[in-house]
């Protein structure tokens, strides 16, 4: 386990920069404006954002509350939010897997093939959250003033914003990997690197990925009005 | 200690073998180089013992674990340098090694036992220190690798490579950006490893370097090992007094 979060550290501090953003503007204290910049954008950029999803969302829920569908408004923004998270997960799928020359690296160490794979899918997901919070968040809080979440309700929208879009990136990997198994091996057999030792990440892992999410987003309001024994 | 056994490995787009039916017994305890001319199948030898690629046919075993049964164990067993360092760039010299030390379990972190765990992070502050500087690249090491020279990612590269002590120095070309105190400091490196009983294994186109510092010398062409054996053998095929040099260019002549 130990290794396991080491090599995850490594991977978020080496795609991310942390360490060199560190020592430029902590200890170097060069271009100080650059960061600054950063946030502002960040800040105007999600707050923009955030309230033009809050109030769409807020008008949508009420007039789908007024004939009993404030749901809808939910569907239609978690949609959006995969759309998103889709987009900004393709890029990054591609090159954390890809164009990543970093198995030149962690290949010859004494790790599982699924730690390194488990790494990386990691980061594609830390990824795509930034796209998700700024859609859902505001999505949820105007939703919550239409019908009421309750305390069963924002757990599961928890559980819906870390998972579900762990579907898109569980099968934009599968792809990836098998456009790797194409160019390296010609389909003949899986690629040589992931495979060393006969092994290979278990099919079960791809169904729990797609099962926890989906079953979240199954009957989301529902399932927090069951939590807290409110009538439909 | 290291023992390939009728290797072949052949890439599908160049239609050719890379590696063909090699065999070879590296005994543990000495310095053995593997020589041959561009293209030989040296690096794919090596990238065939850490796991970069797999073998056509054949077994290779580390440290008395097939890398193909038990690639955990062989792994453990192995200190790798690759012919081109490309190592993190955004990362410290420092964080780099400690992340190596941390995959290889150096630093054990355990809870139960703070006393032994203290006496290893000492032990491993002195091994670190000392290689840092022996490779006199303890200044940079607060320095991102994006900003060091390729000779000095040579020297981190060696640097990870021996934090763990691994019975099996693997190095692919590893003088290639060295400068000549590193060079030399570093055959002693090797010198002193041996002699703790492990084993290195290093291709190299040096072939002065591994005259004098090889205790064997394997020379591979078009992926078949056409000799081995130590410096005496290897003359014994050749005129009497002639250098690894004049030998090698026979044997490698088309």
């Amino acid at each position: 386990m130990n290794e396991l979060l080491s090599l995850f550290r490594l991977s978020l501090n080496s795609y991310f920069g942390l360490t060199a953003l560190r020592i430029k503007y902590l200890h170097k204290r060069e271009k100080l404006w650059e960061p600054m910049l950063v946030l502002l954008g960040v800040v105007a950029g999600g707050m923009s954002f955030g309230s033009m999803f809050y109030f769409l969302a807020l008008t949508m829920a009420q007039g789908a509350h007024m004939v009993g569908q404030a749901d809808f408004v939910l569907t239609q923004f978690i949609m959006l939010a995969q759309i998103m998270a889709f987009t900004f997960g393709l890029f990054a799928m591609i090159s954390i897997f890809y164009f990543s020359n970093d198995l030149d690296i962690l290949v010859p160490l004494p790790l599982k093939a699924w730690q390194i794979l488990a790494t990386k899918f990691s980061l594609v997901n830390i990824v795509e959250y930034a796209p998700v919070i700024v859609i859902l968040m505001p999505t949820l809080i105007a939703y919550n003033q239409v019908v009421t979440l309750g305390l069963g309700g924002w757990f599961t929208a928890a559980a819906t914003m870390l998972f579900f879009h762990a579907v898109l990136a569980d099968h934009t990997s599968s792809t990836g990997r098998h456009i790797s198994c194409h160019r390296y091996a010609r389909c003949q057999s899986p690629p040589p690197r992931y495979t060393y030792g006969n092994r290979e990440p278990g099919v079960t892992w791809h169904y729990f990925l797609l099962a926890v999410p989906l079953y979240c987003q199954h009957d989301w309001a529902d399932s927090g009005r069951r939590f807290n024994n409110e009538p439909h | 200690m290291l023992h390939f056994q009728n290797v072949s490995k052949a890439y599908q787009k160049a239609n050719i073998k890379a590696v063909n039916a090699l065999t070879l017994e590296v005994k543990g305890g000495e310095i053995f180089g593997f020589l041959g001319p561009n293209g030989a199948g040296k690096t794919t030898s090596i990238k065939m013992v850490v796991g970069l690629l797999r073998q056509d046919q054949g077994s290779i075993t580390v440290n008395g674990h097939d890398t193909l049964e038990a690639p955990l164990k062989a792994k453990a067993s192995i200190g790798f340098v690759p012919d081109n360092p490309d190592l993190y760039d955004k990362l410290t010299g420092m964080e780099y090694i400690n992340f190596i030390a941390d995959i290889y379990k150096v630093d054990s972190l355990s809870r139960q036992r703070r006393l032994e765990r203290l006496v290893n992070i000492f032990e491993i502050g002195n091994r670190l220190e000392r290689l840092v500087n022996i490779f006199e690249i303890g200044n940079s090491m607060g320095d991102l690798i994006g900003s060091f020279s390729h000779g000095m990612k040579q020297k981190l590269a060696l640097t990870a490579a021996l934090v763990h002590e691994p019975p099996l120095l693997i190095l692919d070309e590893p003088m290639v950006g060295l400068d000549p105190r590193s060079a030399h400091l570093f055959k002693e490196l090797m010198n002193e490893h041996c002699s703790q009983g492990k084993t290195v294994f290093f291709s190299t186109h040096i072939l002065d370097v591994a005259e004098r510092l090889c205790h064997r010398v394997g020379i591979i062409k078009k992926g078949q090992l056409i000799a081995c054996g130590t410096m005496e053998e290897l003359r014994q095929t050749s005129s009497p007094g002639s250098s690894l040099e004049s030998i090698f260019l026979e044997l490698t002549k088309q």
